[in-house]
């Protein structure tokens, strides 16, 4: 799910990156859509650093913590 | 010569049947020919001729045994067998009871496998258009796998290194022996019922193609072409093929590479997300300095404008006009300045004080306006009388006009 959510905001800020980018823009909609922006490379950023896959075990069909050590 | 005995049919099919059936030889016979005729029975019984190019022989291999043939036997195929030869007394045929079915030659394994991967490939199991596209993006992936080994481990600690954020859900299997094929199965079974995982990979480390034979199972090739979840298998090395390989939506070379598969590199995305980073600062200098420059032309104009500008020239103008009149009002006043000294001269030249120097008198009333006249004269008027060194006063006597 992580990645989904962090992917959904990838696409929003190449999203903001394209407008930006045009011709004509309105400065103070431009530094709304910049401010925006930012923030959501720090939210990324962020997501990137913390979030921490889980590994499990499916068993009698239910998912499991995996306790203890692969080998 | 005494009267045969006279025998029933059954009397001689049984006779035959006892006399064949302890005979040593045909109790462990091992025979080889072609298949052909090859019929499953309902009851899961397998009968089938073997034949040479001169004879054939009828065969049956019960439930049993049938179950433990690892591979398709079909029509032409080569196969060696072992079993014995028995009478079937209702009919008195003869047929060999096999007890077990190996294909011909060295390569048994392989034959079989090969039989196996043509006959499902017949059935379109590997077509393209059954293939399943993995998902853009894979949260979480299911493993079937061995939980012991090395394959496993490096699965995981690839999938973390590449992800950390990907979740992983083992499914502890056998992945070989007898029970391998039917642990692989239920692992499938159990994540599609789950549908927690965006993808199943099902995989083993490298071994002997007997080590790999579970993934050859026709069973576990149909559950993988049914899965409604992508399926990528990942059995032994490079160079080893299994049918499981042909029927899963991707082949993975090695567990590791099904682990490259699946696990994107997040390096990418941080990659990406400081490109549109970058792609958004850039964009807005760029327009903060065409801002800039509109600016700047803006007040550039505003002050071509500007009233001072205005006000300078007048200054300016007012400068040369006041200078210009400064001027002309010198020229003037040293053009007067000389007229008067001429006049001064020209005056001079008629002082009447001069005339008194001469020894002249002149005459004013007692006003000082000169008398130049009698007529203008009364006696006891008082006149004054202006000498060059001094005035007198003196009064009128006696006026005699001329």
């Amino acid at each position: 799910m992580a990645v989904k959510k962090l992917k959904a905001k990838l696409s929003r800020l190449e999203e903001i990156a394209l407008i930006l980018e045009g011709e004509n823009q309105e400065i103070e909609a431009s530094i709304k859509l910049f401010e925006e922006g930012m923030k959501l490379v720090k939210e990324c950023t962020g997501d990137l650093d913390s979030l921490e896959g889980k590994i499990l075990v499916l068993i009698d069909g239910e998912e499991k913590d995996f306790e203890g050590r692969i080998s | 010569m005494k009267n045969p005995r006279i025998l029933s049919v059954t009397e001689v099919n049984q006779f035959l049947k006892t006399l064949l059936e302890s005979n040593s030889l045909l109790k462990n016979l091992v025979i080889q020919g072609e298949l052909s005729n090859v019929k499953r029975a309902a009851s899961g019984h397998l009968y089938f001729s073997l034949k040479d190019p001169a004879s054939k022989i009828d065969c049956v291999m019960f439930k049993n045994a049938a179950m433990g043939i690892k591979f398709v036997p079909k029509e032409g195929l080569k196969v060696t067998l072992r079993g014995s030869l028995g009478v079937y007394p209702p009919s008195g045929q003869y047929q060999i009871t096999v007890r077990s079915m190996e294909p011909q030659g060295q390569g048994d394994l392989y034959q079989a496998y090969l039989a196996l991967k043509g006959d499902l490939e017949k059935k379109g199991y590997f077509d393209p258009e059954h293939k399943k596209k993995l998902p853009v993006t894979i949260s979480r992936v299911g493993i079937v796998t061995s939980p012991t080994g090395a394959a496993v481990e490096d699965m995981i600690s690839i999938i973390k290194r590449r992800n950390p954020m990907m979740d992983i859900v083992l499914y502890p299997s056998l992945v070989q022996g007898e029970a391998a094929a039917a642990n692989i199965i239920a692992g499938i079974k159990a994540f599609n019922a789950l549908k927690t995982v965006d993808v199943i990979i099902i995989g083993r480390g490298g071994g002997s193609i007997e080590d790999l034979w579970a993934f050859n199972d026709e069973n576990l090739a149909r559950i993988i072409f049914e899965s409604e979840l992508p399926i990528v298998s990942a059995v032994g090395h490079e160079i080893d093929f299994t049918i499981a390989d042909f029927v899963a939506d991707l082949r993975a070379p090695t567990p590791s590479g099904a682990a490259e598969l699946v696990a994107e590199e997040t390096r990418n995305l941080i990659q990406s997300l400081d490109q549109v980073k970058n792609r958004m600062i850039q964009a807005m200098k760029i327009q903060i300095n065409q801002n800039r420059e509109v600016l700047f032309r803006l007040n550039k104009d505003l002050l071509r404008f500007h009233p001072r500008q205005r006000i300078d020239e007048i200054r300016i103008s007012l400068d040369v006009v006041q200078e210009k009149m400064l001027r002309s009002m010198k020229v003037m006043i040293k053009d007067n300045r000389q007229q008067l000294k001429h006049l001064e001269a020209r005056l001079d030249a008629v002082n009447p004080t001069n005339v008194l120097k001469r020894g002249y008198v002149l005459v004013t009333d007692g006003k000082g306006i000169p008398i130049g006249t009698v007529k203008d004269l009364a006696p006891d008027q008082s006149l004054s009388l202006r000498f060059k060194d001094g005035l007198v006063s003196v009064r009128i006597e006696s006026i005699k006009e001329n």
